[in-house]
């Protein structure tokens, strides 16, 4: 362990603390990869009771026929989609307003707040609150209110990525190209977008991750006809855990760190 | 139709900040004009103002008998050269150049044509295709240049263009740019606060202090008559002398501690003002010991005094002389150092009067 290293030289610390501490940092990894590594254990023991463990892909298989939870998988997925855009697009109309906009004083921060502090809110109190107010509306339960409630819940993160991409670019980018004789509207798509995509994406995979993952939310505003894959699993995991739980949890794992390695390898962001 | 530009008393706010202050100036189409100053004093924004980015609070831009004060950046025939070059960073060196011809609706082919006759022009051919951040400070610099010259503007306007470079770039650059500009005859306002590089690539210099221009003229103008005090201690090294300023009808002169010496009459300062004389160094001869008799003439100015210090530089050599409570400096060229004066020994300074200069405040 580099850091261990780093520490040890910096502090002077004889062996015995130094092999403290590599425990240490490995009892780390092991508690934060621990579950995740029983579940993929899990996902492919052929024993359903057993003690013994034995490799089968029978789970996977079993994936195919099971209706409930490819079609929740498949919702996520929709959810996720829709959410991923319309909550990119909010981010960069709010970014811009929050950082470009001329705001009066202490009107800007006040209008940041607001954004922001939903951030800090107990996502349950969000939850009861769509709750209730969907139902008022008449909209129950379903795939819009899913999708308003993640857009609202993914929208300041969103918006706080795209923000600090608007804050550091470069004014005199654009102001170039409208002395080459750019209009405003041409600038934006020309200079600014492209600019500031590396941001973008990364708001829109910050998006699309959130609301995959999402689940109290889900929770209270999905109904009969669209229950969101961790919705479902939740569901399942109540009584008896039933092995295809650990099969579908590892392709959601795949596909949650796929798009989290492509987040990181966006360098600027 | 000449296309002269006047910026003609224009004044810029910023709230309570007065940015640029009721600043006048005329760039004569085909010129080189170098607005001077220190960091602060309003020339990026009067820079700003002539490419449209910032609008005057007060005051009109013409260009000809086109009045282009309120015309937006992408309505006026300038194109400006940024301090940080500006260059888009997604897009390669090519579609940076052509960018310009892109959006004045240039067919591909003549646009590319064109790109490459700039980037010839600015001595990088055949970087089309290369990224930006692939160029050295330098490259990028000409690129930046050539995205700008070639949609052809009427007024090329430059923002501290070679500040990021290192000093010997930055010489060579001086004359390079100086070079195109003659060659191509576009007019350049170019900003600077660098006295050195105002003076070598300059037709014209407007000096900007605290948002007011103090003084213009050619190089020669300013370094050799500087009227205020700000513009002689900006440009260049000085001799300055503080005194009385006395104006008759003979004539003027100086009240300077124990010494007074004629001066040419300055219409714009008040008898009886305390004031300073400006004398650059190299205009002041020394002679050693008072061997010689005589005083002042009336345009030939000697005094009497002792040499303080000798600092020697290589090529030229800086004599410290005291003359009662003042002290000057007299700057020669050194052809053999054992020829220099010895501290500590009497000695006579002289100029012409024509090389003093009387300054306002
Ligand atoms: N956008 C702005 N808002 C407020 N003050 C500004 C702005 N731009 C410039 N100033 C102020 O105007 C003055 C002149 O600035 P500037 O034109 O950039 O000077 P220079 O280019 O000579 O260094 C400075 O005091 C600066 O702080
Ligand atoms: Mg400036």
């Amino acid at each position: 362990m580099s850091t261990a290293d780093g520490l040890q030289e910096r502090l002077g610390l004889n062996s015995d603390v130094s092999l403290g501490l590599k425990t240490a940092a490995v009892l780390t990894y092991v508690f934060l990869y621990g579950p995740i590594f029983v579940i993929l254990v899990m996902s492919f023991d052929a024993g359903r009771y057993g003690l013994r463990w034995e490799f089968s892909p029978e789970w996977y298989l079993n994936l195919a026929t099971r209706g409930d939870l490819i079609g929740s998988l498949w919702l996520s997925l929709q959810i996720g989609v829709v959410v991923m855009i319309v909550s990119t697009v909010l981010a960069v109309v709010a970014a811009f307003g929050l950082v470009r906009f001329d705001w009066p004083r202490r009107k800007g921060a006040l209008s940041t707040y607001l954004i922001f502090v939903p951030l800090t809110l107990p996502i349950i109190i969000y939850g009861i609150g769509l709750f209730v107010f969907f139902s008022q509306l008449g909209l129950g339960r379903g795939f819009i209110p899913i999708v308003i409630g993640h857009v609202m819940y993914t929208f300041p993160f969103a918006t706080l990525v795209v923000a600090a991409g608007v804050i550091d670019l470069d004014r005199s980018l654009e102001e170039a190209a409208m002395d080459l004789g750019a209009d405003p509207i041409t600038t934006f798509r020309e200079v600014t977008i492209p600019a500031l995509m590396p941001n973008i994406v990364a708001a829109a995979l910050f998006s699309f991750t959130l609301s995959f993952d999402e689940f109290l939310i889900s929770f209270f505003v999905s109904g009969a006809g669209s229950i969101p894959l961790p919705v479902r699993i939740w569901g399942m995991v109540r009584a008896d855990i039933e092995p295809e739980v650990y099969a579908i949890s590892v392709v959601v794992l795949v596909i949650s760190m796929t798009i989290a390695v492509i987040a990181t390898r966006l360098r600027r962001f | 139709m000449s296309s002269d530009l006047h910026v003609d008393g224009v004044t810029k706010h910023f709230g309570d900040v007065r940015a640029v202050d009721d600043v006048s100036f005329t760039v004569e189409e085909g010129t080189f004009v170098t607005l001077l100053g220190p960091s602060g004093c309003g020339k990026t924004t009067t820079l700003r103002m002539i490419a449209g980015y910032e609008t005057p609070t007060t005051g009109r831009v013409t260009l000809g008998d086109r009045d282009i004060t309120d015309e937006k950046p992408y309505q006026r025939p300038t194109s400006m050269v940024f301090q940080s070059y500006a260059l888009f960073p997604h897009k390669t060196v090519g579609e940076n150049v052509g960018f310009g011809l892109k959006m004045r609706d240039v067919p591909s082919e003549e646009r590319d044509r064109r790109v490459a006759e700039i980037l010839e022009l600015v001595e990088l051919p055949g970087t089309e295709d290369r990224a930006i951040d692939e160029l050295s400070g330098g490259q990028q610099q000409r690129i930046a240049l050539a995205r700008s010259l070639v949609i052809e503007p009427e007024v090329l306007l430059l923002d501290e263009p070679l500040g990021a470079l290192d000093l010997k770039l930055r010489k060579n650059m001086q004359v390079e740019l100086k070079d195109l500009q003659e060659e191509l005859g576009i007019t350049f306002v170019y900003v600077t606060h660098d006295q050195e590089e105002a003076l070598t690539m300059s037709d014209e210099i407007v000096i900007l202090n605290d948002g007011r221009i103090e003084q213009r003229g050619t190089p020669a103008e300013i370094y050799e008559s500087p009227r205020t005090r700000f513009v002689a201690e900006f440009i260049g090294d000085t001799n300055l002398l503080d005194g009385t300023y006395v104006a008759t009808d003979s004539g003027a002169y100086l009240e300077c501690g124990s010494v007074e010496f004629p001066v040419e009459p300055n219409p714009a300062a008040e008898s009886g003002a305390t004031l300073s004389v400006s004398i650059r160094p190299e205009k002041v001869s020394l002679e050693e010991s008072a061997a010689r008799n005589g005083g002042s003439t009336e345009t030939d100015i000697t005094l009497d005094g002792v040499v303080d210090d000798v600092i020697y530089q290589g090529n030229v050599a800086k004599i410290h002389v005291r003359i009662g409570d003042s002290e000057l400096i007299s700057e020669r060229h050194v052809v053999n150092s054992t020829d220099l004066p010895t501290p500590g020994s009497e000695c006579r300074v002289r100029w012409t009067k024509e090389h003093a200069d009387v300054l306002v405040e």
